[in-house]
């Protein structure tokens, strides 16, 4: 029995149990998507018989990954940032419950709706004439995400930070663990950059939650506008500048140009009311560069290390030359 | 020497044209379209990388001597340094990595991972010791360490020029 047929399997009895009422249920359809770094989703449909006649709901699941660059992961704080969100009326898929028990499965997950779209970096280049109003919402949804009062929302998993240079010390520590961890060989050049971080961390001036991810690889689009913003896995509680700084890294190492650096800095103070401290933006947009070849680095060194050694993962290579690039002309050399 | 020894770089570069041209255009199965793509890109990747790379590791591994070195003559040079400890367990560090790093038998490969580990042991070091050395002093050091990294970076750049990224 190969592994899909397996968890599909395993997640029609755990339906079952889960939902007695709904007689008849069964999975159909039952696929893993292609891609990510480290969360694996899984399309599913499920079907069954109510009075009225037969039902049938498409669902996606979010797994932890079996290895991944980053560990120890956790799926609780991409839980509460994603219903926050959520109920927040903000584009986000619903999630429908968080499943902690790892024996259903082999992992924690939770399952969400499934939302029909396009990936933003294959939209916005091709759809020229909504390009201002895609970047518009873009640039809105971050701010109102950052906007979201948090306080009395009773996140367990997302920790507020202690001071408010605790989120930049928090991160750089992740990023040098994982670095050290994922490195195949010794790193002088991020090892100088964290370094640097180190001894430069701005003041934090706010509190938010922020994605951690924020980049037009994780909205889908439809009819023109964004629908979903996913892939909350890197969500905490921090500086709303380090979204900006992973935005604008993005769009540079992505080479998509969508904007640049001072526009989309303009346009978010416009639509936040928060000015943007230019060492702040500075500091975050190195630290995002860091953290993404911590994590191709990782990528890398999981796909050497994993049997099932996919050839999409060499382009981590080229990918990770580029960051590094990007890492040393921030720092100016 | 990591030097080739037959035309490594002709011979992957015509796996990934064949890929392309020969094979590519003639596929329906998307799965399949976009595994024969990326194995190009695969082939491309290591076709840029093996011919150049002893040359390269040789000039990395100079540059790197050279940096490290110069850290150390530095370091040596501070009387304030010779009554600290963190100074001297950096000097002994660097200057015994840098003797192994070329000890007989070793690859020029390993010996650019060593030189490697020694020159993050300096960026450390430097780091901890920054309220011991002048500013001076720690900004020079920097400014050679970062012309070594980025020798390396070039190379790796170069290496990879052109390869398309697929996503």
């Amino acid at each position: 029995m190969t592994e899909i047929a397996y968890l599909k399997e395993r997640l029609e009895s755990y339906l079952r149990a889960r939902f007695p009422q709904r007689k008849q249920l069964a999975v159909a359809e039952f696929n893993r998507v292609a891609g990510g770094y480290s969360s694996m989703t899984y399309f599913f449909t499920a079907s069954w018989q109510e009075s009225q006649g037969p039902v049938s709901q498409t669902l996606v699941i979010r797994m932890l990954p079996e290895m991944g660059p980053v560990p120890p992961y956790d799926i609780r704080p991409q839980y509460e940032a994603m219903t926050a969100v959520y109920r927040s009326g903000l584009p986000v898929p619903k999630i429908h419950w968080l499943e902690m028990d790892s024996s259903v499965l082999g992992h924690h997950f939770f399952v969400m709706d499934k939302v029909d779209g396009e990936m933003m970096m294959f939209v916005y280049p091709r759809e020229t004439q909504f390009q201002a109003q895609l970047k518009q919402e873009y640039i809105d949804y971050l701010a109102k995400i950052h906007a979201l009062d948090w306080r009395p929302l009773s996140f367990s998993a997302l920790q507020p930070p202690q001071s408010n240079r605790h989120h930049a010390e928090r991160e750089i520590e992740r990023w040098q663990w994982a670095m050290e961890r994922n490195q195949y060989g010794p790193q002088p050049l991020l090892t100088e950059a964290l370094v640097w971080l180190k001894n430069n961390i701005p003041p934090a001036e706010r509190t938010s939650l922020c994605h951690g991810d924020y980049t037009a690889a994780n909205m889908f689009c439809h009819d023109d506008h964004i629908v979903a913003i996913f892939d909350w896995e890197l969500a905490s509680l921090g500086d709303p500048i380090s979204d900006l700084g992973f935005a604008c890294m993005m769009n540079d190492t992505m080479r998509w140009g969508f904007w640049d650096d001072k526009e989309f800095i303009r346009a978010y103070e416009k639509a936040s009311g928060v000015k943007v401290s230019e060492e702040s933006f500075f500091f975050w947009k190195l630290l995002s560069y860091v953290k993404l070849a911590v994590a191709e680095l990782g990528a890398i060194r999981t796909a050497l290390e994993s049997d099932k050694l996919e050839v999409h993962q060499f382009t981590h290579l080229v990918l990770s030359r580029r960051i590094f690039k990007g890492v040393a002309e921030m720092l100016g050399f | 020497m990591s030097e080739p020894c037959f035309p490594v770089k002709p011979i992957l570069e015509k796996c990934a044209e064949f890929l392309e041209q020969a094979l590519l255009p003639g596929l329906n199965e998307p799965l399949l379209i976009q595994k024969t793509y990326l194995t190009s890109v695969a082939l491309h990747i290591l076709a840029n990388t093996v011919e150049e790379k002893g040359r390269d590791l040789i000039d990395e591994n100079n540059g790197m001597r050279e940096v490290l070195g110069r850290v150390l003559e530095e370091l040596r040079r501070k009387d304030t340094l010779s009554r600290c400890q963190a100074g001297n367990e950096l000097v002994e560090k660097l200057d015994r990595t840098i003797k192994e790093a070329g000890a007989l038998g070793a690859s020029l490969s390993e010996e650019n991972t060593r030189l490697k580990g020694a020159l993050v042991d300096a960026i450390k070091g430097l780091d901890a010791l920054s309220s011991t050395l002048p500013l001076e002093t720690m900004s020079a050091l920097r400014r050679q360490i970062r012309t070594a990294i980025r020798l390396q970076l070039d190379h790796g750049l170069a290496h990879l020029e052109g390869v398309p990224v697929a996503f």
